[in-house]
């Protein structure tokens, strides 16, 4: 068992092999060698590694992801990765922005990889088939073109 | 009111001066309390405007907040940079459209745009539709009056712009690897005028100046071209050796009008050696493993004849092929290219195909990799089939598809040579109105023991709306009986049809829904006949009216099963999907998929760009 504590001070106790999902975690495990010493993340809360938590142990027997990313798979496989999530994993994703992209910075902190591309995953769908003004109002972004710009923007773009 | 007042209210006589005056005195106090109330009611209303317009505004101010708050912006470029990956599409090119990544992206805000144009990966994929619109004879009805490089042509101004937009697109792909698609349509509707013509197709020259100095970084090339415009590319490509990281290729050389209709001679009348020495470079490329070769016409009068399999690279893992390869051809393609692992083509005989069984001498070519092979067969004679099925060998071939178009009426199928040898064959696609009865039940004789998978119509099974899909339709009785695959609890094994069958799939399905339920149920039931596997999923589009809810039935014997006690297991996981009537295509509604649709972008009914012929890979890489 390794005890994990968050930012807030919540101590974790999870399983080896769970916990090793983290290659932050697996790294520093190696470094310290066998200790009973509590590792601290400084940068996750307890709400947020709750989640992280969830889908590590859910995940826990999946295949270790491939190091592909620029062609080598199949398009299927690519396809496969980059569309299909398990009902579960589509459950688990369906909470408020924020929370969403806490996991993704909690994900890419810790280094789980399959968690990180899945939650990068669920927010591509979130964009997928809006215009540029819907994705805007889902993400609270400022359109912070000058008008000249967005007219230069839109103009060079124009091919027909 | 005054009694006496109310008396008069009851009736319609004039009051008296006297009474007038009283009635108006006692209005006043009425009246001046009615007007406090409407003054409190506005020094109300103004107030609660007040109170609106604070909140408004105080809104407004949160919503200023949560904008700063907004938890995408605390997200690093690198990860937003991987959401972005995600939104490309994954089974084409991007189009060249504000609507869809990695153009759509650069319009949000600065941040993004400035992450999409510094990552060349977002910009690897293009797809390129352009035509000859611009050229004064191609234009359909005011194309007289414009010379071609006129800013009043606006298909050249349009084309020109796009030529403009591509060139910056390469530029933002830095120096990744490329997958480039290339539709090219040619707009002609008349005759081309003597002496009138510039045939200088300088846009077109201008694209061909863009694209063909980055050959060196294309990875996947897809060209559905006018040969002319191919033999053009090639030729501006800077040397022959210049396509060192192409893995895939897909070619579409389709017939241009460029036709003088009075001479009836070709204008592009390129010849078959011009064409190979063309084809060369990409043929024979150090990485080239996926061919796709779908119509290769030099002009409208001539296709080129021959495939130029000696042109292939020897590694060639996936080859397609809506060309015909005489027999010759295609062993002569299997002795070139022994690593095939995907194949699909039509075989038809020529007058100098060989005929008969081979010698003992003749070693047959085994293709010891190949998982799927499609052949749509077109031979008439049998020392001819013999001959080809017997001179090659595919052991470890996981699915065959097979058609012989117009087969009917043989009953002797040379193709149970190759398929008998074939001992790892676990899916068979066949179309039952390619034979008669006799021969189909050969077919599956032959097949018999290790089938799982058999699907009887043209894959895939529905197009985008679930409708059966079109195939040649036999006037005669159908040639596939569902009955020969029934199973029942006295069965033999030996007597069993497919007894390994877990997936069946069938369109159009002409069985009635009660031999389809005892098809189901035989091969679900608790005492199955020992060695027959049980059905995981059945999938038909019915071309008959429902008679017996089959999903209903199933569902009460599950009930039943489960109330004494002995759930089906089987039953239980059974994947069922029975489609009877369509619906009629309804307008558009078969093309509405996501994202640009347009006409103008050449995409095919299900999103893609290649409408043609290819290796289906999500029906091919399951047995990887």
């Amino acid at each position: 068992m390794v005890i994990l504590i968050t930012s807030d001070n919540v101590k974790y106790v999870v399983e080896k092999d769970v916990a090793e999902l983290s290659v932050l975690v697996k790294n520093m495990l190696e470094d310290i060698g066998p200790s009973d010493e509590p590792i601290p993340l400084h940068n996750v809360t307890s709400t947020v590694f709750n989640k992280v938590l969830e889908y590590c142990i859910y995940h826990r027997n999946d295949p270790p992801p491939s190091d592909d990313d620029e062609g080598c798979a199949s398009p299927l496989h690519k396809y496969l990765a980059s569309h299909i999530c398990s009902e579960w994993d589509q459950r688990f994703f369906d909470v408020d922005q924020a929370l969403l992209f806490d996991i993704i910075l909690a994900a890419n902190y810790l280094d789980i990889k399959t968690l990180l591309d899945d939650a990068c995953k669920a927010v591509a769908h979130l964009i997928q088939g809006k215009s540029t003004e819907e994705i805007r109002g889902i993400f609270n972004i400022v359109n912070d073109f000058t008008p000249e710009e967005e007219a230069r923007v839109k103009k060079e773009n124009v091919s027909s | 009111m005054e009694p006496h007042l109310i008396h008069l209210l009851n009736s319609n006589e004039a009051l008296e001066e006297r009474a007038i005056r009283e009635v108006k005195e006692l209005l006043k106090g009425p009246l001046k309390k009615l007007d406090d109330i409407d003054a409190e009611t506005a020094a109300l209303q103004a107030r609660l405007k007040l109170l609106e317009e604070r909140r408004l505004e105080i809104n407004g101010s949160i919503a200023d907040y949560y904008t700063l708050l907004s938890p995408i912006r605390q997200l690093p470029h690198d990860i937003l940079y991987e959401i972005f990956c995600y939104l490309l599409p994954i089974h084409r090119n991007s189009l060249i459209s504000a609507s869809e990544a990695p153009l759509l992206l650069t319009h949000v805000c600065r941040k993004w745009r400035s992450v999409a144009l510094s990552s060349p990966r977002l910009w690897s994929r293009l797809h390129i539709t352009f035509s000859d619109a611009y050229r004064p004879d191609r234009a359909p009805v005011h194309g007289y009056g414009y010379t071609p490089n006129s800013s009043g042509n606006p298909a050249f101004v349009a084309l020109k712009r796009r030529c403009d937009v591509v060139k910056e697109w390469l530029r933002r792909s830095g120096r990744h690897p490329l997958s480039i698609s290339i539709y090219y349509r040619s707009t002609a509707v008349q005759p081309l005028l003597f002496g009138m013509v510039n045939r200088a197709d300088n846009l077109t020259r201008e694209l061909l100046e863009i694209v063909t100095p980055t050959c060196e970084r294309w990875r996947s090339l897809e060209l559905c071209i006018p040969a002319d415009v191919f033999r053009q590319l090639r030729m501006m490509m800077p040397s022959s050796d210049s396509c060192q990281l192409l893995t895939s290729v897909k070619l579409n050389f389709y017939p241009r009008p460029d036709h003088d209709f009075i001479s009836g001679v070709a204008l592009a009348n390129l010849t078959q050696s011009e064409i190979e020495s063309s084809l060369d470079v990409f043929l024979n490329a150090p990485q080239v493993q996926k061919l796709t070769l779908e119509r290769l016409y030099l002009s409208q009068l001539s296709t080129v004849e021959r495939v130029p399999y000696p042109l292939f690279n020897h590694n060639l893992t996936h080859f397609c092929s809506r060309m015909i390869l005489s027999f010759s051809e295609s062993l002569g393609l299997f002795r070139h290219c022994p690593g095939l692992v995907h194949c699909k083509v039509h075989v038809a005989q020529r007058q100098d195909d060989p005929s008969g069984a081979p010698g003992d001498a003749y070693s047959p070519v085994i293709l010891s990799r190949l998982l799927t092979l499609s052949i749509s067969e077109h031979g008439i004679e049998k020392g001819a089939l013999d001959y080809f099925y017997s001179s090659f060998q595919a052991p470890s071939l996981k699915w065959m598809d097979y058609r012989k178009p117009y087969g009917v009426g043989w009953s002797h199928l040379p193709v149970r040579v190759l398929i008998e040898t074939c001992h790892q064959l676990q899916k068979l696609t066949i179309d039952p109105n390619d034979f008669n009865e006799r021969s189909l039940l050969q077919i599956l004789e032959t097949v018999s023991s290790n089938l799982k998978h058999l699907v009887l119509g043209k894959e895939p099974l529905q197009s985008l709306n679930n409708h059966p899909v079109e195939t040649r339709r036999s006037n005669s009785t159908p040639s596939f009986d569902l009955s020969w695959l029934l199973v029942n609890p006295w069965s033999m094994l030996y007597n069993v049809l497919l007894p390994k069958l877990e997936i069946f799939e069938w369109s159009p399905g002409s069985a009635n829904d009660k031999t389809v339920l005892h098809f189901i149920t035989g091969r679900l039931r608790p005492l199955i006949p020992p060695g027959v596997a049980p059905l995981k999923k059945v999938h038909i589009i019915f071309d008959i009216s429902q008679k017996i809810d089959i999903a209903q039935e199933l569902g009460r014997l599950k009930r039943d099963a489960r109330e004494s006690g002995s759930q089906n297991a089987h039953l239980e996981e059974l994947e069922l999907r029975l489609i009877y009537s369509p619906t009629p295509t309804k307008g558009n509604d078969r093309f509405s998929v996501p994202g640009p649709s347009s006409s103008s972008l050449r995409l095919s009914s299900d999103n893609r760009t290649w409408g043609g012929l290819e290796i289906d890979e999500s029906l091919t890489d399951i047995y990887n």
